[in-house]
């Protein structure tokens, strides 16, 4: 007897790397091969991250004086990439058990020689302006997020 | 004596928005469970432009320090740890926005001004 069963994005994540190789790609015919990727392996534009995230696109922060808008709107930017790099996790930065990562940047002194340094990460301490929004599970999504978003984050950085 | 007067001036969030002249917002374009953190952020950049006295610090000069305070995370003493500065390095949230012009204005930041900067934490 054959029956048809509806199954979740969600659900179909969690079975898929455990599955025998013909439901993976029973799985994969359903869902898309992309979509099992390792989420650091989707996440390739912003607009990547907002489907992920399912955000609306970048406001337009018209609320603010003209003179902050682009700085509201890369801040944005930064907390949807850092989402979806993070699956949707959100830290608890009261837990002195749980990592926090960040992208660290060198600034040269000009827009063409900023790029990543390193990730670093943060147990109990914290500096301003670095919330929970913009930490990273692993310093390999923090790096990744430095690396790939490396625009993104020089505006938020500097504007 | 403080060497930069505004940290005489500006004691309230309340005085940071009449000395910089900026508006009151609310957050209502975006999504409900980002504006805590939205307005956070806004708070805390309008108190460190009027503990700055309106200077930004050029984020691309090498040359010029830039402060930001550093917190101890606990949700019963959340408070100072200290303050730090960079020249040519900066961890992401650590915009020209948010970043003091001296270590004094930096610490007095984060101990007048906790409740803003817990709230960018958290938010």
């Amino acid at each position: 007897m054959k029956q048809n069963i509806e199954i979740s994005g969600e659900l179909a994540l969690q079975l898929y790397p455990n599955s025998p190789q013909e439901f993976k790609t029973a799985l994969e015919k359903k869902f898309g091969v992309e979509f099992f990727l390792p989420i650091e392996e989707r996440i390739n534009t912003l607009e990547d991250a907002l489907k992920v995230t399912d955000r609306p696109s970048v406001p337009e922060f018209d609320c603010v004086p003209e003179d902050l808008r682009e700085f509201f709107k890369a801040t944005y930017k930064c907390v949807v990439i850092a989402e979806a790099l993070n699956g949707g996790k959100r830290f608890d930065i009261y837990n002195a058990d749980e990592y926090r990562h960040y992208p660290y940047f060198i600034n040269n002194g000009s827009a063409s020689a900023f790029g990543l340094r390193a990730a670093t990460y943060d147990l109990t301490f914290s500096y301003a302006g670095s919330g929970s929004r913009l930490a990273f599970v692993d310093s390999k999504k923090a790096k990744i997020a430095g690396e790939k978003f490396n625009n993104e984050f020089r505006d938020m950085l500097s504007l | 004596m403080k060497k930069n007067p505004n940290l005489e001036k500006i004691k309230t969030v309340e005085d940071a928005f009449e000395a910089t002249g900026r508006p009151k917002v609310d957050f209502t374009n975006v999504p409900e469970d980002l504006r805590e953190y939205f307005e956070s952020q806004y708070n805390a950049v309008v108190v460190t432009e009027a503990l700055n006295g309106g200077k930004k610090p050029d984020w691309d000069n090498r040359n010029e320090l830039k402060w930001r305070p550093w917190f101890i995370m606990s949700a019963s003493a959340f408070g100072l740890r200290g303050s730090g500065c960079d020249v040519t390095v900066s961890t992401a949230g650590s915009g020209s926005r948010l970043q003091n012009i001296d270590e004094e204005t930096a610490e007095y930041s984060a101990r007048q001004f906790v409740d803003v900067w817990r709230g960018v934490q958290l938010g």
